[in-house]
């Protein structure tokens, strides 16, 4: 407790100096006359003065301030191998324990490296965690840090003792045990896009962390899209090279697995995984037009401006019934080159498509028995019909009718009618979700024409006047047919009543029909985004079975599947782990990695001082490890030190006390005020005038 | 629309509730144009929609789409529309006899009336004393060439020799420029010697009609480069104008037995041939677009180019 005289004028300074001023003239001129009185009109005027000036005895009452100590806890991935975590929650409750027994000590408790629920965090981010905890807290009052972790730290500042702003022991207790080692795999290149069939380029590295001595050759899996690929050999501590070919459109998932080390302290991340879009190119389309026509265009456009095909067009321009005197060199007309088409390399081709084509002298006989066969052995082929399929020269009255969905009955029924998506439709990748289908009618424009078949094979997808088949869309032993059975779907391009998506109706016909994995009816996917796995189940069936997720760390949970639009169900999943969930549906099952590919958490996981010893060089402070030799448990005393005292002994560890202190109350007591100054003035008035009045 | 419904309908009721004692005729006014604007309307298009695709007019879209036909813009003056006509009959005739378009019978269409999306292509002879065409059908008829779809002009004068649009020459070529001036024209040029105009059926080197003095103008085409090893250009796209002087109609009118209606300016024969293979030539360039200039008739074509 310490005292203090303070003063509280009443009126200003100045004022009292000029009061001050006139009393004393006053008085010492009343002194020099001898006046009667004078000395007790001295002490009214000192009193009155004094009173002004309002003095007053002034006692606080201060406490010494706690400092504040941060225990940082590393939570992220890397702390779960082997007893670390056990080790970490054991240390930490006996540090709480320990520092709870003193009072000059206020301990927060932060995690750091937790994945957030972006997922973001994937790796251990221990220097933001001691600024947050340290946020609200004046630097003369921080005791310092003590920080539970394996070591694997990836933001440590080049000049700690800088970074941190503030002079106080930051300490270390580390996890895991002192020789650990692990052998590790990444990517050091990974494409993200590849053209399928083409070999791609990857570029890996297995390093032996904890391991003196490189250039082991250690052997290496190689699997794509969860298939088994090839093996190959890596170096410790070198680049190798790897070509890949993909074999899929859309996303590919390249693993690498390197054989594990014995004794190492983790085998996830033995594997590397790189994401690669397929692409696909030289889609080889062959289209055959019967006749120049209105629709004709709308095809070949749509084929022609589509960059992953390459188009092999034929126009029947001239049947050969017509030929005439015309010289030769006079006409632009080619002949048609069926051998070379449709023997020699029909096999070429991805898709062939006949467009209004009837049957005339042009193509022998035989060669549609070859078309018939070309779809049996994977072949995809497309009859965009118009009113001659009804006809006498019908592709029906070929020998490719037995590839054929649908046959003709003869009749075409010519009326107005809106394309209507069949419910089979509603739920095939080809037409769901075609724009402008969710409304009735229709948002697109109507047609005018339908050609009428008979027991249609595979899928209505779309349907004319009557529930006619307008779209179908077959598999034929190992290939795929589609027939379209009007020929006015150009209607649509040439914006008729507004027009329609003929579009992507056109482009998702044709790929479907070569095959594009994300036209699969029966298809299952997997993607992620932060920590979210989001799992699509796409099916022509009305239920879909829960799906199977398997986490990386091989826990496995049995996930609902629910509809969400026709033909698709949904599932999503939160996770705070990082790497490759395998996901199962059926026989369906498909990859995917949470998380970044390449996170800093998984590059090195063996426990170490090496990063941190900067830090408890640079504030004074130790690094030691949370076990002793015997693997138990050691945990050094805690031992509160001055500003300027030693922070580090071998078998404790110092914390600042700080030498602030609160200020709990003041007391003043007025001198001057009250019944004493009253009565002193009073008294001294008094007698002045009794003095003076005698 | 349902929203802003019942926002007037709250607005109303409040309307009503200030003002119902003292002047009940307002509020019954502001209902029934409540019931007018917003509930009417909606009553007939769910039940239609309902019974039938049907629309009237459907009958003639079905005769105009069911065959490939070829269609010219009525001018309004009958002996120009009657050549057209013949003209266009003639071509029809010639297509079916030579190649494997075998079109219905052509159709005059009204360009502010009928469908015009259901014509591959569009003739419209240009006539000076006929009336001026309204704003509205030379918007319709934009509009279908902004969809897709052409319009050979043609002033029948052989003044498109000189056409530009700049300079008008001759009372059609002013016509004309009064047509297109209200249209989104590109830039255009004479057919290039290299374009797939020249190579869509017949191999030609010019499109005469009636007269053989005028070029035919078609878009330019931007990237002309022309190399020596594909003769034949690649440009995307048909181009939606093709404008001549050259009276194609005049040239193609044929009798019933094949023989030419109206003479030509030239007495040479091969003159009408010429007329026919371009007409045909046009039809199948506006049918199959650059088709021609595929690579995969190139090696064809170049042998027979050297002869």
């Amino acid at each position: 407790m310490s005292y203090s005289l303070t003063f509280a004028p009443l009126l200003a300074w100045q004022i009292l100096a000029i009061a001050a001023l006139a009393l004393g003239i006053v008085t010492v001129w009343s002194i020099v006359r001898r006046a009667r009185g004078s000395l007790f009109r001295a002490i009214a005027a000192s009193a009155v003065l004094a009173a002004i000036a309002n003095p007053a005895l002034q006692s606080e009452q201060r406490a010494p301030l706690k400092s504040t100590v941060a225990i940082i806890v590393d939570e992220s991935q890397s702390q779960k191998f082997g007893d670390r975590e056990e080790q970490t929650s054991k240390t930490l409750a006996a540090l709480k324990e320990k520092l709870a027994r003193f009072s000059d000590f206020d301990v927060r408790v932060i995690s750091a490296g937790k994945p957030d629920d972006n997922g973001a965090q994937t790796s251990t981010r221990v220097f933001s965690a001691i600024n947050e905890a340290f946020q609200d807290v004046a630097p003369s009052r921080i005791g310092g840090a003590i920080i539970l972790t394996d070591g694997q730290v990836h933001d440590v500042p080049l000049d700690p003792a800088k970074a941190l702003g503030f002079n106080a022991p930051v300490h270390v207790l580390l996890s895991g045990d002192e020789g650990e080692f692990d052998r590790v795999i990444r990517f050091i290149e990974a494409p993200k896009f590849g053209i399928t069939g083409k070999p791609l380029r990857f570029v890996f590295r297995i390093d032996d962390d904890g391991v003196v001595g490189t250039g082991v050759p250690v052997n290496v899996r190689v699997v794509l899209n969860g298939e088994p690929l090839t093996e190959t050999t890596g170096v410790t501590g070198q680049n190798t090279e790897l070509d890949i070919e993909i074999t899929r459109a859309g996303n590919n998932i390249v693993e690498l697995i390197v054989d594990p080390l014995d004794g190492e302290v983790s085998k996830s991340n033995n594997m590397a995984v790189a994401n690669v879009d397929g692409i696909r190119e030289n889609l080889r389309v062959l289209l055959v037009s019967g006749e120049p026509h209105a629709g004709e265009r709308t095809w070949r456009n749509l084929l022609k401006s589509d960059a992953s095909v390459d188009l092999v067009h034929f126009t029947i321009l001239r049947p050969p019934e017509k030929q005439d005197g015309t010289p030769i060199n006079e006409l632009s007309l080619i002949a048609f080159p069926t051998r070379e088409l449709f023997v020699e390399k029909i096999n070429d081709f991805d898709l062939i498509i006949f467009d209004r084509y009837q049957h005339r002298d042009v193509l022998p006989l035989l060669y549609y028995d070859y078309i018939a066969q070309y779809v049996e052995k994977g072949g995809a082929l497309l009859i965009a019909a118009g009113p001659e399929y009804a006809g006498p020269l019908s592709m029906a009255q070929t020998p490719l009718a037995s590839a054929l969905p649908a046959l003709p009955t003869g009749s075409v029924d010519e009326s107005a009618y809106f394309p209507r998506l069949s419910d089979v439709g509603k739920r095939h990748p080809v037409t769901r979700g075609l724009e402008g289908s969710t409304s009735e009618p229709p948002n697109w424009s109507r047609w005018f024409r339908t050609i009428d078949v008979e027991n249609p094979q595979g899928n209505v997808v779309m349907e004319g006047p009557d529930k006619r088949p307008l779209l179908i869309l077959n598999r034929k032993g190992e290939g795929r047919v589609g027939m379209f059975l009007s020929d006015q779907g150009w209607l649509w391009a040439r914006g008729f009543e507004g027009g329609g998506p003929h579009v992507s109706l056109y482009r998702r016909i044709a790929h479907w029909l070569m095959a594009e994995p994300e036209l699969e009816e029966e298809a299952l996917y997997a993607s992620s985004s932060g920590n979210t796995l989001e799992v699509v189940r796409q099916t022509m069936a009305d239920t879909a079975i829960d799906a199977t997720i398997v986490s990386p760390s091989g826990k496995s949970s049995p996930t609902k599947l629910t509809a969400k639009e026709p033909g698709l169900f949904r599932a999503t999943l939160k996770t705070d782990e990082v790497g490759l969930f395998q996901v199962t549906n059926g026989e369906l099952n498909t990859l995917v990695h949470v998380g970044p590919v390449d996170a800093p958490e998984f590059k090195s996981i063996i426990s170490t001082d090496q990063l941190m010893r900067p830090v408890a060089t640079a504030t004074k402070a130790s690094i030691r490890r949370m076990t002793n030799s015997s693997g138990a448990i050691a945990i050094p005393d805690i031992v509160p030190v001055s500003q300027s005292g030693e922070a580090n002994g071998s078998t404790w560890i110092g914390l600042r006390k700080t030498n602030e202190t609160e200020l709990l109350g003041v007391t003043r007591l007025p001198l001057f005020a009250g019944l004493l100054g009253l009565a002193l003035l009073l008294a001294a008035v008094t007698a002045a005038w009794w003095r003076e009045g005698r | 629309m349902l929203g802003l419904a019942a926002l007037l309908l709250i607005l109303d009721s409040l309307a009503m509730i200030l003002l119902s004692r003292r002047q009940p005729l307002l509020s019954n006014a502001a209902t029934a144009l409540f019931f007018a604007l917003f509930i009417l309307p909606m009553i007939p298009n769910q039940s239609f929609a309902q019974s039938s695709d049907m629309r009237p007019g459907d009958a003639e879209a079905i005769a105009a789409i069911s065959q490939t036909r070829l269609a010219f813009v009525k001018t309004g003056n009958d002996e120009t529309d009657q050549i057209a006509l013949e003209g266009l009959t003639g071509l029809t005739l010639f297509l079916r006899d030579k190649t494997a378009l075998e079109p219905a019978d052509p159709v005059g269409v009204d360009a502010e009336a009928d469908e015009l999306a259901f014509f591959p292509m569009l003739y419209w002879p240009v006539d000076p004393d006929a009336p001026m065409p309204s704003e509205k059908a030379i918007q319709r008829v934009d509009a279908y060439m902004q969809a897709g779809g052409s319009v050979l002009f043609d002033t029948r004068d052989q003044g498109g020799a000189n056409f530009s649009l700049s300079e008008a020459t001759s009372p059609a070529n002013e016509r004309l420029r009064a047509i297109l001036d209200n249209m989104n024209i590109p830039p255009l040029e004479p057919v290039p010697a290299d374009h797939v105009l020249t190579k869509s059926f017949y191999l030609l080197e010019e499109f005469p009609g009636r007269y053989d003095g005028s070029p035919l103008w078609i878009e330019q085409t931007l990237e002309a480069v022309s190399t020596a090893d594909r003769p034949v250009r690649t440009g995307d796209g048909v181009s939606p104008i093709l404008i001549t002087g050259n009276d194609f109609a005049s040239a193609w009118a044929l009798t019933d037995d094949g023989m030419p209606l109206y003479p030509n300016e030239s007495n040479d024969p091969q003159q009408r041939i010429f007329a026919l293979r371009s007409g045909v030539n046009i039809v199948m360039y506006m049918l199959t677009g650059n088709y021609k200039s595929d690579q995969v008739h190139i090696p064809s074509l170049l042998e027979r180019l050297g002869q």
